[in-house]
């Protein structure tokens, strides 16, 4: 019986980890980026995004000293950017949802090289994402009103507001991922405190990686959780963008309630997050050098996303035009033409040529392994699923039932400052992530190497002149 | 050396370089009869659990009724606080409504079920555990990193200071030590010995 | 621990002699539930029609998803599902047969559809469109779901009920109301304001709904899966003879182009044979809503076609246990999207409360035998498999996973009556109970199933049972869940 599981070079298959990877050159080349001193270009990064902070700091000091007057939004466009930027973060988020525990359901083992860095990316998002409804609500202070504790007005949350929904869709699903990113984190914290030096460094990670000791006991269990807290994240990352929609699609509002919202959401949330994952993997990986774990054929596999959810949003785009016709209301078809041919016809036709158009440059080889391509490409989507969001709720909005109220948005200075804040605070946290966290996840790298099989055997493989791998990297479904 | 001989031994820990080594060595301990016996590696190995003859996780069971809780938890809260406490009528729905309540009730059967797993895995793991007396091996740190390890306690029944290490070293171990509990003390066993 | 390998050029893959003539059961079977159908057509075509979209549809939605599997497992290369994929090239190949069973539908169109019927739907009316005005101001509001008079130039009725959606609110006494002259319900008698507006929506549809646009489209969308399903059936097929690699590159290269046919063609089927039934409601999701039932009755006959067939040893082993829990695994995983995709229709279409919206639920909930058979598929279609497939245990257990995909089936069958049943009442205006079972369905339903697993199974009697050229079937054989 020969080895099944050679990657078949006439199918295409590559092998998933670059030439040469051991047990050991993984564990050096992700451990010692937390090792080493921080490189200078991490000191600019860092400081440049602490900067950004700064100002979303001072910007949102200003809106509670002053009031939420001092955003654009007005009568009758009473949300803009401020849910806007929360839909856009939340759905950036859940890439790595979808990265992590989705694809982990799907056995694509080419998600190991990414997974860590994705979930990273979700948590800081989800916490960029609750900034806006935080603030959104004016008086901050009273934010705890969402929840159901017993106060002196001797009322309760209104349970079927799909706000209500969303404080607890959002915030099971903040603790949720972190929870599954921590899971996730401990043996590779345990590596690291396995090779501390420092005994400060030793307590730290030592005390996080909670005496994980590796033991195979231990793994089943921990193998299991893994499973079911992908099991649980599955459904979880459709409802929360799902609730998400459901803050628009539940009210009567042309443009607003289609029912194809949720997985139209849905799937727009997992294509912007791709392009971010994309955005920050391709820096990454240029700047520590990370190109054996995170290679071409784990781009080009993101590439492959992006166009199937970019299409899907496609179908939903076309989906809630044709039944905006179709269904006969004139509202509906008032709405959708205002959107494409209104005030605001720039923005939805942004969106659609980089939502709708410039991924369907990956359907060409070449352009989807060309890393400027992509670069672009990705920066344009991320552009694009924030003007989604913003075209979806500005345009639905600005021109209401009574000609008389209607109105044009525009952004004040303290909303883009905000909005530029919450970058800040995104690529903040996320720089001290890649500093003093493993950013791949070393555990399951390890074991997608050939040498990780225990039927692995060496000759028969280099007899072969190419290094086997365990699972070619196909997919479940 | 000799004094060591009298502390009473926690484990054999034998150190291996490969997977399949590693397997195969736990499969010979499982056949052996042994089973308080433990792989140490820097990631899962897929087959190790049948090697080790473990049954199945028994995680799931832990999660399951949690998961219930979660939905009747979040059941309950709206139906009372909605339906009964302060009944509101909104969008011309009745009070309690279940359609409504599918979300959270879906979000709290979630949130409760990670809980569980996550808190239900370091409890069937005996964890956090920050001092375990493999950890005395100065070697160990290789655990997690490229190296191998099996640990066979001085519990088990079958133990034996002579017939484990035979074991082992016919499981062609890399290198073999024991560790003790008491003292953070470990000792190698020179290899080979056994058979002369 | 790996397991026996099974040698592939060494066995035999052929259908087992004892299946040899199920084809001619099945076929002869069909025929007879086509006699039946046929002399229905004849002596009742208005409740006819409807049985045979019913039993249509149900074996349509199992052919499609089947159709979607082999797709989507193309599309990714899939190694895990090869054994099991030619099943599903094998359902997905009698999309041709369907293509001509959907011959009846064409013939009894103008008893299913309102907008097609020969009682002038709209079509006396010379309503002056509104649309264009609208371009500029959208007016009152209120008209779009209140009681306000529609505004623009019809001298409407104070009484006016719901302006666009053409159903009164109350969709079940309406139905109820109207059962007795039903035939002429909704596009009657000009001057009724309700009738009105229902023909001015019609008119507004026109150049969607109308006949030879209809026929247009129905058949692209049959050619589509005609020449899908059999296109994906010859790769595989010519691969058993060829070996190598060339098919299976053939296959991938097409697949994505053919996922974004699939795509459309299920959608606007759906909106043609079921949506438009009732042509005054609309939902942007009901073509993901029809792609979750077809997918999830795929997986179900897949489960239930290849544990029919592991009385062959060498089958028994190329499909085992692995397979069935991946199988089974996508079969829960589905069941729950299905039940995602319904319950967001549902909750959107019930929260808002618009009038064109709301009348597919009220057909479905104010009837109160409609209301238990919405019931029995809520916790039938979803909350009991749910839990019953939940554990890792039953998807490994051969005869409890059968089960529950039996149990599964007989759900989808239901869930399709559910979709088109309800229609009965407000088209033909017979049933004026709203449900009202004919024998005429379960002829239907046999007629349909017959001919096509007829067809299949035909087609296995010609063919090896799994792509023995795949060249990922020996990671198929040896594949093993973790």
């Amino acid at each position: 019986m020969s080895y099944p599981y050679l990657p078949k070079k006439e199918l295409g298959e590559v092998p998933l980890a670059g030439e040469g990877a051991t047990f050991r050159s993984l564990t050096e080349a992700v451990a010692r980026v937390t090792e080493n001193p921080a490189p200078r270009g991490w000191w600019i990064a860092f400081l440049s995004a602490a900067s950004f902070l700064g100002v979303m700091t001072i910007a949102i000091g200003y809106l509670f000293w002053t009031g939420i007057g001092v955003w654009g939004n007005n009568a009758p466009v009473y949300w803009a950017w401020d849910i806007t930027n929360f839909v856009w973060w939340i759905g950036i988020g859940h890439a790595g949802t979808l990265i992590s525990a989705v694809l982990f359901l799907f056995r694509q083992k080419w998600r190991t090289s990414i997974n860590r860095f994705a979930e990273a990316m979700t948590i800081f998002a989800v916490i960029c994402a609750l900034v806006f409804p935080g603030i959104h609500v004016g008086r901050t202070w009273y934010a705890y009103y969402m929840l159901p504790l017993p106060s002196e007005m001797q009322m309760w949350p209104n349970f079927k507001s799909p706000l209500i929904w969303d404080v607890f869709a959002v915030s099971t699903y903040a603790t949720v991922s972190t929870l599954f990113w921590y899971v996730g984190l401990i043996p590779d914290l345990a590596t690291l405190r396995d090779r501390a030096r420092n005994p400060l460094r030793k307590k730290i990670y030592g005390a996080l990686a909670l005496g994980w000791r590796g033991a195979n006991r231990h793994w089943q269990n921990y193998e299991r959780a893994y499973l079911i807290l992908a099991a649980l994240s599955t459904p979880l990352v459709l409802s929360v963008h799902s609730v998400v929609s459901f803050d628009f699609a539940t009210s009567v509002l042309p443009g607003w309630h289609a029912t194809i919202f949720p997985p139209y959401f849905v799937a727009g949330a997992v294509f912007s997050g791709f392009a971010m994952v994309m955005t920050l993997m391709l820096i990454t990986r240029a700047v520590y050098g990370m190109r054996s774990i995170v290679t071409m054929k784990h781009l080009e596999l993101m590439n492959k996303i992006m166009l199937v959810t970019g299409s899907l949003v496609g179908y939903a785009y076309g989906m809630e035009f044709f039944i905006a016709w179709y269904g006969g209301n004139d509202y509906e078809l008032f709405c959708f033409k205002n959107r494409a041919f209104g005030p605001y016809a720039w923005a939805y036709w942004t969106m659609i040529s980089c939502n709708v158009i410039s991924p369907q440059l990956f359907w060409f080889k070449k352009l989807r392994t060309s890393i400027p391509v992509m670069f672009v490409v990705s920066i344009t989507i991320n552009i694009g699923m924030w003007f989604e969001r913003f075209v979806i709720i500005v345009t639905s909005l600005h021109r209401d039932f009574l000609p008389s109220s209607w109105g044009y948005f525009r952004p004040t200075l303290v909303d883009i400052f905000t909005y530029c804040g919450t970058l800040g605070l995104f690529f903040t946290a996320f720089l001290l992530f890649l500093r003093w966290v493993p950013m791949i996840a070393i555990a399951e790298v390890k074991g997608v190497l050939p040498e990780s099989d225990p039927h692995y055997h060496p000759e028969e493989a280099h007899a072969d002149h190419h290094h086997a791998e365990p699972v070619a990297a196909e997919a479940e479904e | 050396m000799a004094s060591s001989k009298k502390k009473k031994p926690f484990a054999y820990l034998a150190e291996f370089d490969t997977t399949p080594a590693v397997i195969h060595a736990a499969e010979k301990l499982r056949d052996a009869g042994y089973s308080k016996f433990d792989a140490h590696t820097p990631f899962p190995i897929h087959g190790m659990d049948a090697a080790m003859g473990l049954s199945d996780s028994k995680l799931g069971l832990l999660v399951f009724p949690v998961a219930m809780a979660g939905t009747a938890t979040a059941f309950t809260m709206m139906w009372w606080m909605n339906g009964i406490d302060y009944p509101l009528v909104i969008g011309g729905k009745p009070p309690f409504s279940l359609p409504s309540m599918v979300p959270i009730m879906f979000e709290l059967t979630v949130l409760f079920s990670a809980f569980a797993t996550v808190f239900g895995m370091l409890h069937l793991n005996r964890l956090p555990r920050h001092h375990h007396p493999v950890f005395n091996s100065e070697r160990f740190a290789a655990a997690t990193d490229d190296k191998f390890f099996i640990s066979v306690e001085a519990d088990d029944p079958k133990f034996d200071l002579e017939k484990t290490k035979k074991v082992l070293e016919g499981a062609h171990c890399t290198h073999l030590e024991i560790v003790y509990d008491d003292d953070g003390q470990t000792e190698t066993i020179p290899l080979g010995q056994a058979e002369a | 621990m790996a397991k026996e390998q099974l040698d592939v050029s060494k066995e035999s893959f052929n259908l087992p002699a004892s299946w040899g003539n199920v084809w001619k059961i099945c076929a002869g079977l069909g025929l007879l539930g086509l006699a039946g159908a046929g002399f229905g057509m004849f002596s009742d075509p208005k409740r006819a029609a409807f049985s045979w979209l019913f039993g249509f549809y149900v074996f349509l939605a199992i052919a499609l998803g089947s159709l979607f599997f082999v797709i989507v497992q193309r599309l990714v290369g899939a190694h895990w599902s090869v054994t099991v994929r030619r099943t599903a090239e094998f359902l997905a190949s009698g999309l041709p047969v369907l293509a001509v069973l959907w011959v009846p539908i064409l013939l009894l169109a103008p008893h299913l559809f309102p907008w097609l019927g020969d009682h002038g739907h709209g079509g006396g009316h010379d309503t002056p469109h509104v649309v264009g005005q609208l371009e500029i101001v959208p007016a009152a509001h209120a008209a779009q779901h209140g009681d306000a008079p529609k505004p623009a130039d019809h001298a409407a009725p104070a009484k006016a009920p719901a302006a666009a959606g053409g159903h009164d609110a109350k969709g079940g006494s309406h139905g109820a109301a109207t059962a007795g002259d039903a035939a002429h319900a909704g596009h009657g008698a000009l001057g009724d304001p309700h009738d009105l507006e229902h023909a001015e929506l019609m008119e507004k549809k026109k150049p969607y709904l109308n006949k030879s646009f209809f026929m247009i489209r129905a058949v692209i969308y049959l050619a589509i899966w005609s020449l899908l399903g059999s296109m994906f059936f010859a790769f595989s097929a010519r691969e058993d003879r060829e070996k190598g690699v060339a098919w299976t590159l053939k296959a991938q290269r097409w697949a994505p182009v053919s996922m974004i046919l699939f795509a459309f063609s299920l959608t606007f089927a759906a909106f043609d044979w079921l949506m438009s039934l009732d042509p005054a409601w609309p939902s942007t999701i009901f073509g993901v809503n029809i792609f979750s039932a077809a997918v999830v009755s795929a997986l179900a006959t897949m489960i239930v076609v290849t544990m029919a067939l592991r009385g062959s040893a060498a089958y028994a082993k190329a499909v085992n246990t692995e397979h069935y829990h991946d199988l089974g695994k996508l079969l829960i995983g589905f069941v729950c999207f299905w039940a995602y995709i319904s319950f967001s229709q549902f909750m959107l279409i019930w929260y808002a409360a618009l009038p064109e919206e709301t009348p597919f639920f009220h057909k479905r909930w104010d009837v109160s035998i409609w209301s238990q058979v919405s019931l029995a598929l809520i916790v039938g279609h979803f909350v009991f498999p749910f839990f019953f497939l939940l554990s890792r245990n039953v998807k490994r257990n051969l005869g409890m996973l059968r089960l529950g995909a039996l149990f599964i089936l007989v759900m989808h069958v239901v869930d399709m009556y559910w979709f088109v049943m309800p229609n009965v009442a407000y088209n033909t205006g017979i049933d004026p109970n709203g449900f009202a079972p004919s024998w005429m369905d379960a002829a239907a339903l046999i007629a349909v199933g017959g001919i096509y697993f007829g067809f299949v199974f035909y087609r296995m009697t010609k063919y090896p049972l799994i792509p023995v050229g795949d060249p990922r079937l020996a990671r198929s054989l040896a594949f093993q869940n973790a």
